[in-house]
């Protein structure tokens, strides 16, 4: 068996990557590549996917965005396609805001421009632009 | 970075096949040769445009773990050492220094809100740090990190 969590330190890329998976746990291949498909056909996981360096990409400017959401359909926000990840959260007495969303912008302009249609729809919100990533191999 | 080296992203960044041979599946449904692939996706890897390749959980499996993001107020000199104590802890999944007066924010997942108020309050004792923030997750409304590979 493998913990799902464990897989979070990524699949080695490297020439044959399934086999020096295997390796790390002391499977062989054809093992490994069962219990993989074993855990997607329960739902542990969903699919692998590659994780790609958005900076790399161009969206240079990234900032957590911080909205208080009330009466409002959040999935008609425009402009979700800049938001990867998006949650809600319990409000803070400090912090009063409800939903939170990592997004991704190629420029500042971008940015203010995701800011003014939240204004316009009277989404108070506050950006947290990132300034460095302090976990250095996640996202 | 190529044409060629785009097309591969946008397709592993949606799914990196299982199988026996998981360039080979690429190149197929590319229309491109195995080695090719095999030797585009480790450049692209050592480029630093792939980090890496990573299970995707369904929103379910992440809300069996209580999850929280963490903000606390660091004073500037003290950045680098509070991101390592941070950081040594292994249910510490993202640390970002953003423009805020809450500067340092990361996030953090337990068995339950006990467990994370406990190593919260582990890391601000042991960073001097009183004034700080957990806002609990809720609710996961879109969890897939793809990107437009353009020019």
């Amino acid at each position: 068996m493998i913990d799902p969590q464990q897989l979070r330190k990524g699949i080695p890329i490297t020439d044959d990557p399934y086999e020096d998976l295997a390796l790390q746990y002391s499977m062989d291949k054809d093992e490994l590549l069962e219990c993989l498909n074993k855990m997607v056909e329960k739902g542990e996981i969903i699919k692998f996917r590659a994780l790609l360096d958005h900076r790399k990409l161009g969206y240079k400017v990234n900032a957590l965005i911080a909205m208080r959401i009330e009466n409002f359909d959040a999935s008609n926000i425009p402009g979700l396609e800049n938001i990867s990840h998006f949650y809600i959260r319990e409000p803070n007495e400090k912090f009063p805001y409800n939903y939170y969303a990592m997004s991704h912008f190629k420029n500042d302009q971008d940015l203010m421009e995701f800011s003014k249609a939240l204004e316009s729809l009277g989404i108070k919100h506050e950006i947290l632009k990132t300034l460095k990533n302090l976990k250095r191999g996640s996202k | 970075m190529d044409n060629i080296d785009r097309i591969i992203l946008k397709y592993i960044q949606k799914r990196f096949p299982i199988s026996e041979r998981p360039y080979l599946k690429i190149a197929n449904d590319l229309h491109l040769d195995e080695n090719d692939v095999k030797k585009r996706i480790k450049n692209l890897y050592e480029n630093g445009y792939i980090i890496k390749i990573i299970p995707k959980f369904s929103t379910r499996y992440y809300e069996k773990y209580e999850r929280a993001l963490v903000a606390m107020k660091i004073k500037e000199d003290e950045i680098e050492r509070a991101a390592q104590v941070i950081n040594s802890f292994e249910n510490i999944t993202h640390n970002y220094l953003r423009e805020h007066e809450y500067n340092v924010w990361f996030t953090v997942s337990g068995k339950n809100a006990d467990e994370i108020k406990e190593l919260v309050e582990k890391i601000s004792k042991e960073l001097n740090v009183k004034d700080y923030m957990i806002l609990r997750s809720v609710k996961t409304l879109k969890l897939d990190t793809e990107f437009e590979v353009s020019e």
